[in-house]
């Protein structure tokens, strides 16, 4: 009962409120991706959009063919990355989760893939097709913005948890 | 303590191996989009859909009627209206692949009739000496007064790079009318004096009116087609527009 008070006054003092932080700013991030991707699928799967708009883009990214691998619209596979994402920040606000690192970990490895390849993204739209897509950009923020916040959190969040936790164990034991 | 200190191997190879696989992953997606994708890096050409020269044009072979901007004889019973901006990735895609079948099953053949129309929209605002859209569209008026409108419209279309990256200042225009062989006095004379701004703004505010919002438009024989369509799902449209035609004679 006593470690139990323990518990509960620690987890409110404020650096044990960074890794919950961070997981619920990565989790509203891939919202976002998950929006914007859904929104650039939608103009990359239907024919709507194959268009110039007037006051408005060209969509010069999505008209190349950089914009599919494998038949599959590189905007599906974003959405598909920020599901995972969101999935994993979720998993790991859970209190209940016993495996605190492995949604950590899965959230850094998955953002580190997502900025590569963001990356790459990049260097195709500015070197190869000469012209940039706004809303892929933001999505490259976004990403980077997970990977920094899921860094940290592996850095520091996790190593505070597990510190709890150890603490925890050993007034068990 | 103990514990901690058995757990800091692990959580370093879990690390490892989570930067490994994120890694591995970029290097296939990478690797796919590389080997997979067309060569030319020009925006979109599909495996079954080749690029087309300005020779490979039939509108700019001499080999059909050709009146201006209108390619086609003027009895074809399909008219299409292409409104089209120069820039525009879209609309290269339109005449390299789709409009290039449409003249050759169609022009070719007395049944269609294409006239093209400036809609150049991808400039927005800027002004006329640096509007790359509304340059290359003067540029091409330019051409259309020395009677070759249509070799100088598959000119800007083969020399399109990204929108408003210099590809179509003056200076490039003018090197595209020597090397299509145009009477480059003239025609440096024609695009310095911008004598057909004010056409193409007002051919742009008459886009606008018929309801065109992006480029490429097509209006076939009245009816509207927004945006880029592959010739297999134009060509029923044309099927649809020849036997409505045929039906009211």
């Amino acid at each position: 009962m006593k470690n139990a008070t323990k518990a509960a006054v620690t987890s409110t003092e404020p650096r044990y409120l960074l890794r919950p932080i961070l997981l619920a700013m990565i989790a509203l991030l891939a919202v976002g991706g998950m929006a914007i991707s859904s929104y650039l699928a939608y103009g990359n799967i239907g024919d709507e959009s194959l268009y110039c708009e007037l006051g408005h883009g060209c969509d010069a990214v999505q008209a190349s063919e950089y914009s599919v691998v494998l038949g599959v619209p590189i905007a599906v596979l974003g959405a598909l990355l920020y599901l995972a994402i969101l999935a994993a920040a979720v998993v790991g606000l859970s209190r209940s989760s016993r495996f605190r690192e492995l949604p950590s970990l899965a959230l850094f490895g998955m953002s580190l893939a997502g900025t590569l390849y963001s990356g790459y993204l990049a260097w195709v739209e500015l070197y190869r097709i000469e012209s940039v897509c706004m809303w892929c950009t933001i999505s490259a923020i976004i990403v980077t913005a997970i990977l920094i916040a899921s860094a940290v959190n592996l850095a520091f969040g996790v190593e505070r948890a597990s510190k709890d936790v150890n603490s925890e164990d050993r007034s068990r034991i | 303590m103990e514990t901690r200190i058995k757990e800091r191997p692990d959580r370093r190879r879990l690390l490892l191996g989570a930067v490994a696989l994120a890694v591995a992953a970029v290097a296939v997606a990478i690797l796919a989009s590389e080997l997979f994708h067309d060569r030319g890096g020009e925006p979109a050409m599909a495996d079954e859909e080749t690029p087309a020269s300005a020779s490979d044009h039939l509108c700019a072979s001499g080999l059909v009627p050709v009146d201006g901007r209108k390619c086609g004889p003027d009895s074809a019973p399909v008219k299409i209206i292409e409104m089209s901006d120069y820039q525009c990735p879209w609309c290269k895609r339109f005449v390299d692949t789709t409009e290039k079948e449409v003249e050759e099953q169609y022009v070719s053949e007395g049944l269609v009739q294409i006239e093209f129309r400036n809609f150049a929209v991808t400039g927005g605002n800027q002004p006329k000496q640096v509007n790359e859209a509304t340059l290359a569209a003067e540029a091409a008026e330019c051409a259309n007064d020395q009677g070759r409108y249509w070799e100088y419209h598959y000119k800007l279309y083969a020399e399109q790079q990204g929108e408003n990256q210099g590809a179509f200042l003056p200076e490039r225009l003018k090197q595209f009318a020597a090397d299509l062989g145009l009477d480059q006095e003239g025609f440096d004379a024609c695009l310095d004096s911008h004598r057909h701004y004010d056409e193409i703004m007002q051919e742009r505010e008459e886009a606008i009116a018929l309801g065109a919002r992006g480029t490429p438009t097509l209006v076939i024989n009245g009816q509207m087609v927004p945006g880029y369509l592959p010739f297999d799902r134009f060509q029923p449209l044309i099927e649809e527009a020849l036997a409505k035609a045929k039906d009211a004679e």
